[in-house]
């Protein structure tokens, strides 16, 4: 063997430790999708802390691994694994939601109750998508999961995906966290498309003051009714409810401030990162990707519309008329919805303020859609 | 064969995971959400009866705080206090160059509301309208 032959066979040999030697078409298509997300998060500003740890996690996850070396999330024993170990088994998602209890103020829905008939409404997207799924050939359990998708609450999606169909879980948390992003997106043609100019400019009236002792008091009792009537909740209402109680209750101030600031931070990193490098060409470039995809814009659409009709079918029994804008703020993205609203009724009419009024069905639909995902995960488990 | 492969593809919505599941889910949505509607509805009634009982107080029982009151802009005997007077000379030597002295006041009528007045001023005077050569 001469010097060139030496000299080519150590080249071919160090082709096949690189990334290039391994790497496909997928690949490629999957780290440009990737990359799209980091640039849509920082250029125009969609979802910038949710996107620009998915984005890269696609990036990283699509790195073809070397041969022999556990690398992925799906390599035993790879350090990636033990990081999605949190999205696998659900840990991730009950944490977020403890700090958007600790984050969240329920003193507007507290002040309107009836405005939280508009958070269940907007479910009726999660179970006709459920329904959809089914017709399309999807398991049970896969079209619970997919339907979720239509409460607009990443965590929610994620942690029923991680119990009813891992298989999924990339392509349904993708699919979730990319419609909550395009929320200002999606949203606004439906809501205009289902209302009239006088009904987009109805006032409502300021919201009464809500006593501490209301806010402390009220919880304890919320958590108690939602998880008596669906148990399978109880980790997501239960962590979002502690939260708020820790928020509330006035004396866990500190506990309150970790739980809404670097907690819910640290777990955001690592839910979207490890989601995104779940997303690994092999797995995730599937015909069933591309029917969540639709699926999921369909849910999400019917949820809009679902809240829109029936804040108008409400009134018809009202004498002090509801904004029917205020409807679409029942799919849970918060607070993004509510600020659709806000501002497609200032298109309206730019004295109108509808932000806080949306923030009661908003907050409704987060209770709304964990129920949903509870019921659906008890029925469908067994 | 058409038929037969559609009532198939639709088999799964009469099963017991499909449409019974379906109105199921939303049934407990909106049980559970009717039911923190009159749970919540009940909570003014309820503070007003506790309030009665066990009155709300800072925590630990301590008294609640005595709210602070802003001063009152005119004094019992009609006179301008000082330092309301302070304030009012403070700003108008702020926007007069030299020194002056505030000789009258009157009440403004509805129709001279300083701030909305104010306010529709500053708003037209932030456009930049270009004037036309006649």
């Amino acid at each position: 063997m001469n010097t060139t032959d030496i000299l080519l066979s150590k080249a071919a040999q160090l082709l096949d430790t690189t990334a290039f030697g391994s790497l496909e078409l997928g690949n490629v298509i999957m780290i440009v999708v990737g990359l799209i997300f980091v640039f849509l998060a920082i250029a125009k500003d969609y979802e910038p802390l949710l996107l620009v740890p998915i984005g890269f996690g696609i990036v990283v996850g699509n790195i073809p691994a070397v041969p022999g070396m556990p690398l992925s999330v799906y390599d035993d024993g790879s350090v990636m694994q033990y990081l999605y170990f949190g999205v696998e088994k659900g840990v991730y998602p009950p944490l977020i939601f403890l700090g958007i209890g600790a984050m969240t103020d329920f003193s507007t829905m507290l002040s309107n109750p009836k405005l939280i008939l508009l958070g269940g409404a907007a479910q009726v997207g999660v179970f006709l998508t459920f329904l959809g799924a089914l017709v399309l050939g999807f398991s049970p359990n896969e079209a619970g999961a997919i339907g979720i998708i239509g409460g607009a609450d990443g965590p929610t999606a994620i942690f029923l995906s991680s119990k009813l169909a891992p298989d999924l879980l990339g392509a349904i948390a993708i699919a979730a966290y990319s419609y909550m992003a395009l929320v200002p997106v999606i949203q606004p043609p439906i809501m205009k498309l289902l209302t009239t100019k006088a009904e987009r400019t109805i006032r409502m009236k300021p919201s009464r003051q809500v006593s501490t002792r209301e806010r402390i008091i009220f919880p304890v009792i919320a958590f108690l009714v939602c998880t008596m009537l669906a148990p399978g909740a109880i980790v997501l209402i239960g962590m979002l409810f502690f939260g708020n109680l820790l928020k509330e209750c006035t004396v866990t101030d500190r506990l309150a401030a970790t739980a809404r600031s670097a907690m819910i931070d640290v777990v955001t990193i690592l839910l979207g990162f490890c989601v995104g490098a779940s997303t690994s060409a092999s797995h995730f470039l599937t015909p069933s990707s591309i029917l969540i995809f639709c699926l999921g814009a369909l849910a999400f659409s019917v949820a809009t519309a679902a809240g829109v009709l029936f804040a108008k079918f409400m009134n018809l029994f009202l004498t002090e008329k509801i904004n029917p804008l205020i409807g679409a703020a029942g799919v849970s993205a918060v607070p993004d919805s509510a600020r659709v609203v806000q501002v497609v009724g200032q298109q309206a009419d730019p004295q109108n303020f509808l932000l806080m009024h949306a923030m009661a069905p908003n907050v409704a639909g987060v209770i709304g859609s964990a129920i949903a995902a509870g019921v659906l995960w008890s029925q469908l488990a067994n | 064969m058409i038929a037969e492969a559609s009532t198939s593809r639709f088999a799964p919505l009469f099963l017991e995971t499909g449409f019974p599941l379906a109105i199921m889910g939303m049934v407990v949505v909106f049980m559970a959400l009717t039911v923190l509607i009159l749970i919540i509805s009940s909570f003014p009634f309820a503070m007003r009866r506790l309030e009665l009982v066990f009155p709300e107080s800072n925590h630990h029982g301590a008294k609640p705080k005595k709210q602070s009151q802003p001063a009152p802009a005119v004094s019992d005997d009609g006179t301008i206090p000082a330092h309301i007077l302070a304030v009012i000379a403070a700003a108008v030597a702020e926007t007069e160059s030299g020194p002056v002295r505030i000789v009258r006041t009157r009440h403004l009528t509805t129709s001279e509301l300083a701030w909305t007045l104010e306010g529709r001023i500053r708003h037209h005077a932030s456009h930049r309208l270009q004037t036309r050569n006649r």
